[in-house]
């Protein structure tokens, strides 16, 4: 009924919002000269085809308001309006009663590698680390995204509706993230999130070092940082070079544009704010570097990701008004990684800092309500101040934030996306599975109509008991 | 002055121990009621209610809505063997001796009853893991330890709990080069039990593999241990039945990603299943066929389903009940789930004394806040060879000591 169409009939039906740049307009700005980067072949193909109401469940929806009966009425991928009881009389819009479920907006991962280190794991497959060199900032993870990776419907039937897809830990700048909504495209282009800012990833600490420590270097954390601090200075020099420009072309129309410089693109967005930055990082001290190299550079850092220790600097973290994108109970697999305690979100939220639930696996983002659910029984059962829509919003509005979407999904409220997962309980509860998942208002799961493998690559292999 | 002394020491003790450590209380003896069920646990075993005047004996009403369960059992797992994955020092989970066969290995020599994964596994209720080797066609001895923190001596359940092998996961080579040299192995095996005199004097040809390991496979090719397999591709559990089968083998089938393929000949082997209900991707090529409901279907047919994790499997060997219910969420029967981490895990491991709340097994015990498999719920006690455990671990002190933080 509601079930993305095939791309193929679609294909012209709805056109790019997609920056474009005409030839005239070549090389005005450095700005503009990005966009050529973000040229669309492919346009996302699928739409709402019909209007819905769904009465009946509890409705969570992430801004403090619960509604316990409630009604949710979405069309052209947007909600139109929620509220509690019934919904008001409206005709030719279908009806549908889901009395026991629990509605929730749909669910944000802010840190996956589906796509670009996809399933099946394989040689040809590994296309997350650019580890040619410590800093690759000119990379971006949308050139690596593998469509075609089995994950991501497994992804969308655990409620995921968005996801920021980065290139590994591997470099001190890994490179571009890229912020997709769950809706499959033969193409990355045409996943991209329609708003979504730039992201970019960088890392601190024990990875770096140990990939590059012997090959020239970093081989050290104080390494790092200097190679961190390097790159942005060489970054603020061709910002120089193009303000020089642009100062010049108001005399001189024909005036000689700076080479273009793909790095320096991608670390000129984060110097003037218009790119998010995620910066993988376990340790309190690694993550103080960091704010001091933001400092330095007078950047903002937008989400660290792992960040186990984030809850013994969460003061400074709500200060400066940075998330933290975490696990619920992954520790221990590496040395920066021995005091991760699961109460890390819930100290993070009682100090008023953001924090959220992240995945970092194509097994966990199948189930990030599970997670949630556990980082807030262990800081309720910790007597920590922390409630449940604190921990909906770990996996939820918290991830739009930090991936600068909040403004358009992340939570259920008129004029918003209709992202929704339609739970058959109580989302935090482990017997819960999701029944209905939208992403825009298009329906891609639905458990009771197994639809065939999205995936191509599973496509003629299915067997079945 | 010796008395300042010790009261220093005193202060220090108590300033460095936190709180609810102190609220354990042991007892020769404990009643614990719960609306459904009474245990009485002496010394280290579960006692038969009544059988002994029980007044004298420490006594615990559970609160409304409370489950008492046997400690689980993760099987498959490293807890013990490792601290930190990455750093080699803190590894003694695989032999790093040449050669491909390491029967001989025991995890037991290199065992530490004293890591901090141990409370941190126990206050997810697992009170017994079977720790495997990792390295080689044949990795060496899977070996049962009770988590009670204490020595090697004490914490050890079963040293050879099973022989583990790697058929399934060449690196480099055929699938079949395994089987082959598993053949071979295990045949100059039999040679060896056949000719030992004659090996001991020199007067045998060149056998495949050394002493130590042809002694260690003894009780496997009489059918005494079991050999566990890690295989995921249903061919390869195809082809591994037939080898036990060939062979005489007692088998255990780790992984099992596509295990429902072959339900049917696992149940009527009565060969074990170890699978993990929460990776059911298409990991690799040998799991393209992996379902969310494997468990279910291999309980559905009759096989003995063990349910464990494996992703980081060490250190979170504390999902194994998130594991399990996930397993019902996907149509496991719930005491299926419970079985498949307690009462299946000690049967197949042949641990005749754990897993159950019967007179006799082994005192471990988790009294439980409500299912234990549903995440709200918490252990409220716990008990491992009748000893009560204190609910914390490194995790918990640390959040002690971050409680608070005093801002500049």
């Amino acid at each position: 009924m509601h079930r993305f169409l095939p791309f193929i009939i679609l294909a012209s039906a709805c056109l790019p919002k997609e920056p474009t740049v005409s030839p005239e307009d070549l090389s005005p700005s450095w700005e503009d000269t990005q966009k050529l980067g973000m040229l669309a072949v492919e346009s996302n193909a699928h739409v709402q085809s019909e209007a819905v109401i769904f009465e009946g469940a509890t409705i969570w929806t992430a801004t403090g308001k619960i509604y316990a009966p409630g009604w949710i009425h979405f069309e052209e991928g947007e909600i139109k309006g929620l509220g509690e009881g019934t919904a008001p009389r409206r005709r030719n819009i279908e009806r549908i009663q889901v009395e026991g479920t629990w509605i929730t907006p749909g669910l944000i991962d802010t840190h996956s590698h589906l796509g670009v280190y996809p399933s099946p794991s394989a040689r040809a497959h590994g296309d997350g680390n650019e580890a040619t060199s410590p800093t690759t900032p000119g990379v971006w993870a949308e050139h690596s995204f593998w469509p075609q990776d089995p994950g991501l419907k497994l992804a969308a039937a655990g409620g995921i509706t968005a996801l920021q897809v980065l290139p590994g830990s591997a470099n001190i700048v890994g490179g571009r993230g890229v912020v997709l909504q769950l809706l499959p495209a033969r193409g990355s282009r045409a996943m991209r999130f329609p708003g979504a800012p730039e992201t970019v990833k960088m890392a601190c600490g024990e990875n770096p070092k140990r990939v590059y420590g012997g090959r020239g270097g970093p081989s050290t954390r104080m390494g790092n940082i200097k190679t961190h601090r390097s790159a942005f200075m060489k970054a603020q020099e061709t910002a120089k070079a193009w303000k020089k420009y642009e100062e010049e072309r108001k005399k001189n129309k024909d005036a000689e544009p700076p080479t273009r410089d793909l790095a320096a693109e991608t670390l000129m967005g984060i110097l003037n704010g218009d790119y998010l930055t995620q910066v993988h990082c376990y340790r309190a001290d690694d993550m103080l570097s960091i704010l001091q190299l933001a400092k330095e550079f007078g950047f903002q850092i937008r989400s660290f990701h792992h960040a186990l220790e984030a809850y013994k600097i969460r003061d400074i973290l709500a200060k400066e008004n940075v998330s933290s994108s975490t696990w619920s109970d992954w520790w221990g697999f590496k040395l920066e990684a021995y005091d991760g305690i699961p109460h890390n979100a819930a100290l993070l939220t009682e100090a008023g800092a953001r924090a959220i639930i992240h995945s970092d696996s194509a097994e966990g983002i199948q189930r990030l309500n599970q997670e949630a659910a556990k980082a807030y029984h262990w800081g309720k059962q910790a007597g920590l101040k922390v409630t449940e829509e604190d921990a909906l919003a770990w996996i939820t509005l918290n991830p739009a934030w930090a991936l600068g979407i909040d403004k358009l999904t992340g939570s259920l409220e008129e004029g918003k996306r209709a992202d929704l997962v339609i739970w058959d309980g109580h989302p935090f509860s482990v017997y819960t599975r999701p029944k209905q998942v939208y992403t825009h208002g298009v329906m891609t799961y639905d458990r009771n109509n197994p639809s065939p493998p999205w995936s191509d690559f599973l496509t003629g292999q299915e067997v079945t008991p | 002055m010796m008395l300042s002394i010790s009261l220093l020491a005193l202060i220090a003790t108590a300033e460095a121990t936190p709180k609810s450590d102190t609220a354990v209380k042991q007892a020769a003896c404990t009643v614990i009621k719960s609306q459904e069920s009474q245990v009485v646990l002496r010394g280290n075993v579960i006692s038969t209610p009544g059988i002994l005047p029980d007044n004298d004996c420490l006594q615990i009403e559970l609160p409304e809505g409370a489950v008492l369960a046997p400690a689980f059992i993760h099987a498959n797992t490293g807890v013990g063997l490792t601290e930190v994955s990455l750093e080699g020092s803190t590894n003694d989970s695989s032999s790093g001796l040449s050669g491909d066969i390491h029967a001989a290995f025991s995890p037991f020599d290199g065992y530490n009853p004293r890591s901090s994964l141990i409370p941190i596994a126990r206050l997810e209720g697992v009170g017994t893991v079977i720790v495997v080797p990792r390295s080689g066609l044949i990795a060496g001895h899977a070996a049962a330890f009770d988590l009670t923190g204490e020595s090697q001596a004490q914490a050890v359940a079963k040293k050879n709990a099973a022989m583990v092998a790697n058929l399934g996961a060449p690196s480099g080579g055929s699938r079949a080069d395994a089987f082959y040299r598993i053949r071979e192995v295990l045949d100059d095996a039999t040679t060896y039990r056949r000719k030992k005199a004659a090996y001991e004097q020199g007067r045998l040809r060149e056998l495949s593999a050394s002493r130590l390991d042809l002694l260690a496979l003894q009780p496997v090719i009489q059918g005494k241990t079991p050999l566990m397999v890690n295989a995921n591709r249903a061919s390869e559990i195809e082809a591994v039945l037939r080898l036990a089968k060939e062979l005489d083998l007692k088998l255990i089938i780790s992984g099992g990603s596509e295990a429902w393929m072959h339900a049917k000949a696992l149940a009527d082997a009565n060969v074990p299943v170890l699978i993990d209900p929460m990776q059911y991707g298409v990991q690799g090529f040998a799991s393209i066929h992996a379902r969310p409901d494997n468990a279910a279907l291999l309980e559905k047919a009759g096989v003995k389903v063990i349910l464990m994790h494996q992703r980081f499997e060490s250190h979170n060997a504390r999902k194994l009940r998130q594991a399990a219910g996930n397993a019902v969420r996907e149509g496991m029967s719930h005491q299926g789930a419970i079985d498949a981490i307690s009462t299946n895990v000690a049967e197949a491991f042949g641990l005749q004394h754990h897993g159950r709340l019967a007179p006799g097994s082994v005192a471990n015990v988790v009294a439980w806040s409500g299912d234990p498999l549903e995440i709200s719920s918490q252990p409220l006690y716990i008990w491992i060879q009748g000893k009560q455990i204190p609910l914390t671990s490194r995790q918990t002190h640390l959040l002690e000591k971050y409680r608070t933080i005093k801002s500049e």
